[in-house]
């Protein structure tokens, strides 16, 4: 026959089972999909609100950074330059508090139906997602009003999404296993994100970081796909390469360390949770 | 496998759980507990949900599996499903397999019902080409075409419970495994899934079914176990199953504890009084009774109602009673004992069920299916000595006189 299933006692790592996450792809996109679209039925503006929050954000970092700190912005417009980060950020940002909440907020799945747990985490990113695809097609517009086209560095961009959501994957998996098992990461997480904000170049340049303080910079994988990002759309600065591969190889790294551990604690959700 | 037959085989499974895992969920707890000198938060108890549990099930059977509260049987269904894992043994399972551990599971609110036909088809492992084949027939089959594009939060709780169950109805698998599912929805509505589950049995597949409901398995089914204290007691023809069931007074109908419902509210204990207030294990129709219901709850709860459904072995519920009914409620309570008094018991001899529910300003708090039971002995229901007495078919004594006058066959 051709489902042949056998279960048996958990045995400590796992391999993945791409194969059968593959057969779930669209539940993944239903799960996803229903976030977004549950979400959105609740709120009176709907979808609007994905186009809100940047332009608040770019705003603010434009008017307290760029006019009262008078802060430089590698000679780009200060509002440019900061919805390129808000880009590469929010789509950071947004999974990981989502990843965070979906375990614990799909317990009623995860103790009634059998799927690979991972569809859950995976479905999570559908935020996140969202909130990139619009932020993206914000930045274009506001490109196109700039009169900025970007240069070949373009062809690069695909490497500094991949290491964001290898990145953004890889901790949204720890922290979705660890808050299912540990309730009270819920609260810790959002608080930790704050503070990684403040340590990424978001809302102000790299240049404009002391040196002493520098290195908190340097050593946060988040920066370099930051001023990745800028590189490629805007042609910002010059690249470092050296720190871009090691930050690559560090998101690669987290992620597979993500990918096993989730898959070593999944055996436990239905009885914890 | 051996037999190409066989489409299940369990081995020596078994599950071992540790009593309080549930409240130990925060990282503060794990930690202090590392540090706690006598360490007897880390002692837990263990108990085995499951022990040593083998069976084989073949290509087109109807497996019933029936057993008290705790005895194993959703934890068995739940690691064929494979929600979790066994700590020892293996199973075996060829074939497609569908679960339903609870109709409507993923239905989101929100959503319209044409929605939520299609995600919870997904979430059951039905592909979005075979929820759309079976679109009309589902909707049909729910009697809610009116309403395909209204939010479910709209819905009658009746509506709701139809499209989800007509969902489920619909997934087609090689082997289906069915928890309790039954015991939702009217009485017609029961009558028309358990002609669906007829269908699905005829057509070859394999089931396997936890219920409440003997009648339900002695129904469906053509073979049955029963499951005592996480092991096979017995298995074959149901009827017989049923039967042994029936006849093996193992529950200790005493103090009973009840299962954490692991939610901030909890009911902890059950016992049955006589007319002086002894505990007893069985009682008997006609004579005063209390069934007195223990509780707690971590936070404050105002208007609290308690109510009971009393259900026969059959699943049939044989009453209902609710505080709501006598207009009491409770006020700012966390902890607390409900007595509740049948000046005259009317339930006649056998076995009953109780599922608790409880209330805050009438809205459930926490409902507990089949949560406690209590035994009847066969007694003079009227007090007047009658030696002959009735056949107690049905399950009530009710407060009933007999007029005869003699007439003429003219009038």
């Amino acid at each position: 026959m051709a489902n042949q299933i056998l279960i048996e006692p958990s045995k400590g790592w796992l391999r993945i089972n791409f194969r059968e996450l593959f057969e779930y792809r669209e539940l993944i996109l239903y799960l996803g999909w229903r976030d977004i679209a549950a979400q959105y039925k609740q709120a009176f503006f709907g979808l609007a609100w994905a186009v809100v929050r940047p332009i608040f954000s770019v705003a603010v970092y434009t008017l307290i950074f760029g006019k009262v700190a008078k802060l430089s912005s590698s000679g780009i417009p200060y509002p440019l330059f900061t919805l390129c980060g808000v880009v590469a950020w929010s789509f950071f940002s947004s999974s990981l508090s989502q990843s965070t909440m979906s375990l614990l907020g799909n317990t009623n799945l995860l103790t009634k139906v059998y799927f690979p747990r991972l569809v859950i985490p995976l479905a999570s990113l559908g935020r996140g997602t969202i909130d990139f695809v619009v932020s993206f097609v914000m930045l274009l517009i506001l490109m196109g009003a700039y009169r900025s086209l970007p240069g070949k560095e373009i062809v690069f961009l695909p490497v500094f999404l991949f290491m964001g959501l290898a990145l953004t994957l890889g901790i949204g998996l720890f922290c979705s296993a660890l808050s299912a098992r540990y309730h009270d990461l819920k609260h810790a997480i959002p608080f930790f994100s704050q503070m990684w904000f403040w340590v990424t170049p978001v809302a102000y340049g790299l240049e404009n970081i002391p040196n002493r303080f520098a290195w908190v910079f340097y050593l946060n994988p988040m920066t370099w796909i930051v001023q990745g990002f800028r590189w490629c759309l805007l042609g910002v600065g010059e690249m470092n390469w050296e720190k871009t591969l090691i930050s690559g190889l560090f998101s690669v790294l987290v992620l597979t360390g993500g990918l096993l551990y989730f898959r070593k604690m999944e055996s436990e959700f239905a009885d914890f949770i | 496998m051996k037999n190409d037959n066989t489409v299940i085989r369990v081995e020596n499974l078994s599950k071992r759980y540790t009593l309080g895992q549930l409240h130990t969920n925060s990282f503060r707890d794990r930690v202090s507990c590392l540090f706690k000198k006598d360490r007897s938060q880390k002692e837990r108890r263990k108990i085995w949900a499951l022990r040593d549990v083998s069976f084989e099930v073949k290509q087109g059977e109807v497996l019933g599996i029936i057993g008290r509260n705790g005895a194993g049987k959703s934890t068995l269904l739940k690691i064929l499903s494979r929600i979790t894992r066994p700590t020892n043994g293996t199973a075996q399972i060829n074939g497609r397999v569908g679960s339903l551990l609870e109709v409507g599971t993923g239905f989101h609110p929100e959503l319209t019902g044409r929605e939520n036909i299609y995600l919870n088809g997904a979430i059951l492992g039905m592909r979005q080409t075979e929820v759309s084949r079976k679109f009309d027939d589902i909707v049909t089959f729910a009697e809610i075409e009116k309403f395909l594009d209204t939010p479910v939060k709209r819905y009658s709780s009746g509506m709701y419970v139809r499209l989800a169950f007509s969902v489920a109805a619909h997934l087609e698998p090689e082997i289906l495994l069915v928890d309790e599912v039954l015991a939702v929805g009217d009485a017609s509505f029961q009558k028309k899934c358990l002609s669906k589950m007829g269908e699905v049995s005829v057509q070859g597949r394999t089931v396997l079914f936890v219920s409440h409901n003997l009648a339900a398995i002695r129904h469906l089914c053509n073979q049955a176990i029963l499951l005592e204290a996480g092991k096979v007691e017995s298995r074959g023809d149901p009827e017989d199953i049923i039967a042994r069931y029936l006849q093996s007074d193992s529950t200790d109908y005493a103090v009973q504890k009840i299962n954490d419902s692991g939610s901030p509210f909890r009911f902890t204990k059950f016992w049955v009084e006589d007319q002086q207030g002894n505990v007893i294990k069985t009682t008997s129709t006609g004579k005063k009774t209390s069934f007195v219901l223990q509780y707690e709850s971590e936070t404050k709860i105002e208007s609290l109602s308690i109510a009971m459904g009393v259900f026969d072995l059959y699943g049939c519920r044989v009453t209902h009673v609710s505080m709501l009914d006598r207009n009491m409620e409770i006020n700012s309570s966390v902890k607390g004992q409900v007595k509740c008094v049948f000046e005259k018991l009317p339930f006649t001899a056998g076995r009953y069920v109780i599922t608790l529910g409880a209330y805050s300003y009438g809205l459930p708090v926490v409902i507990q299916r089949h949560a406690v039971g209590f035994a009847v002995n066969d007694d003079d229901y009227f007090g007047e000595g009658a030696v002959k007495g009735g056949l107690r078919l049905g399950p009530v004594m009710v407060n009933h006189e007999w007029i005869w006058e003699e007439v003429s066959l003219s009038k």
